[in-house]
């Protein structure tokens, strides 16, 4: 089928595959999977700028969802959320711009693709070492104090910066923040989503829990309101740059809507730290695709 | 019966009810591609290129009412064939 608006010929039912992984993705680890639709479209032949912009359009479809899930739940801490869209906003336009800029010059495939590659990398090691230190745990049964005081003692060192305005977070249990240090997260996670193309909740959902001390299920429920915020956005922000082919969004969408629900299922069989160590090798698998398609030779056409 | 076997049969029951949904899903998925989709493709790219602001807001509702409706027709389906209740 031939995608007028990116200009480029794809299989929808490759499309609407690579929506199906990264639902299957969502439900079972709790992640956006833009990292690994945004390789696999490129290596379809999906020029780069597409790829950004398409990518954060599928994911509004399934953010909204799934947002409105956990806001049932009660786990959306909507005050630090609405605080945190400020620096969202600014990061996804900051991001989109530097696309933009990119794309004039003739280099967005090039840059974006290393970006890309290391990003993956972090990922990729990030994951492992979190399963690893996850499965150490489990077999001597406790909390390795030095590692627990390592991320308690961050916490509180970057809590100690209190330069106003100050406001408390009662429904995730915060006295008193800075304002700065909540814009600061959703400006950092904002740029990737505008950048990359991603949720950005890969790197979102660390700093909520390690940075700002916000407990997990609420981090959970906040990643994926800000989510559906900097995806809509990026969506209508890339759009109006010429970025979004809505009929490639809407085709992965169809794939991705069931993905999410299997996924969920799944986790009741498949479930712990050595599907998470699993899970590491995901993001690799993102970096070879697109060095492939970076050397010229990927899939696309 | 021991839990290793209740987890195998329930395994059996998601693999039988999840080739059904996906016979379901997919035929379904397959008519709104050959029908909505097609008649979109022309209408979009013309828009696209004639009135980007419209089209970044059209995209915007459309990726956000196939949100909604698929997640709809998902759920129905998932309850149809009992893919989430895993009991026989």
């Amino acid at each position: 089928m031939e995608f007028l608006v990116a200009g480029v010929t794809v299989n929808p039912l490759l499309l609407a595959g690579i929506g199906f992984l990264v639902g299957i993705m969502g439900g079972f680890f709790g992640v956006g999977g833009g990292f690994i639709a945004g390789p696999l479209m490129f290596w379809l032949g999906v020029p780069m700028n597409f790829v950004v912009g398409t990518d954060l359009a599928h994911m509004t479809g399934k953010s909204i969802v799934a947002a409105k899930r956990h806001r049932v739940l009660g786990h959306v801490d909507i005050k630090l959320g609405l605080i945190m869209i400020l620096g969202t906003i600014v990061g996804v336009e900051s991001g989109a711009r530097i696309i933009e800029f990119l794309e004039a010059s003739g280099k967005v495939d090039t840059v974006i693709g290393i970006a890309y590659v290391v990003i993956l990398l972090i990922i990729s090691t990030f994951t492992a070492w979190e399963s690893l230190r996850a499965l150490r745990m489990i077999r001597t049964e406790h909390l390795d104090v030095k590692e627990a005081l390592g991320f308690r003692g961050m916490t509180r060192h970057i809590q100690k910066f209190r330069v106003p305005p100050m406001i408390s977070l009662p429904a995730s249990g915060i006295g008193s923040i800075s304002v700065w240090l909540i814009v600061g997260v959703g400006f950092i996670t904002g740029l990737l989503a505008g950048l990359l193309g991603v949720g950005g909740g890969f790197v979102r959902m660390p700093m909520l829990i390690y940075v700002l001390g916000i407990p997990t299920h609420v981090a959970i429920g906040t990643d994926l309101f800000e989510i559906m915020i900097s995806a809509g956005y990026g969506t209508l922000t890339h759009a109006l740059k010429g970025n979004v082919d809505v009929m490639m969004a809407l085709v992965m969408h169809t794939g991705a809507a069931l993905g999410a629900q299997i996924g969920a299922v799944l986790t009741r069989f498949f479930a712990g730290p050595r599907i998470r160590l699993l899970f590491s090798v995901l993001p690799l698998l993102g970096v070879v695709m697109v060095l492939f398609q970076l050397v010229g030779l990927g899939g696309g056409h | 019966m021991t839990r290793t076997d209740n987890k195998l049969s329930d395994l059996q029951v998601f693999l039988r009810n999840f080739v059904i949904e996906l016979i379901l899903y997919g035929t379904l998925v397959v008519g709104y591609f050959l029908v909505v989709l097609r008649l979109l493709n022309d209408y979009l790219t013309n828009l696209s290129r004639t009135n980007l602001t419209l089209y970044a807001f059209l995209a915007l509702f459309l990726i956000v009412a196939q949100g909604v409706l698929l997640d709809g027709l998902t759920s129905f389906l998932l309850s149809k064939v009992k893919l989430d209740r895993l009991k026989k």
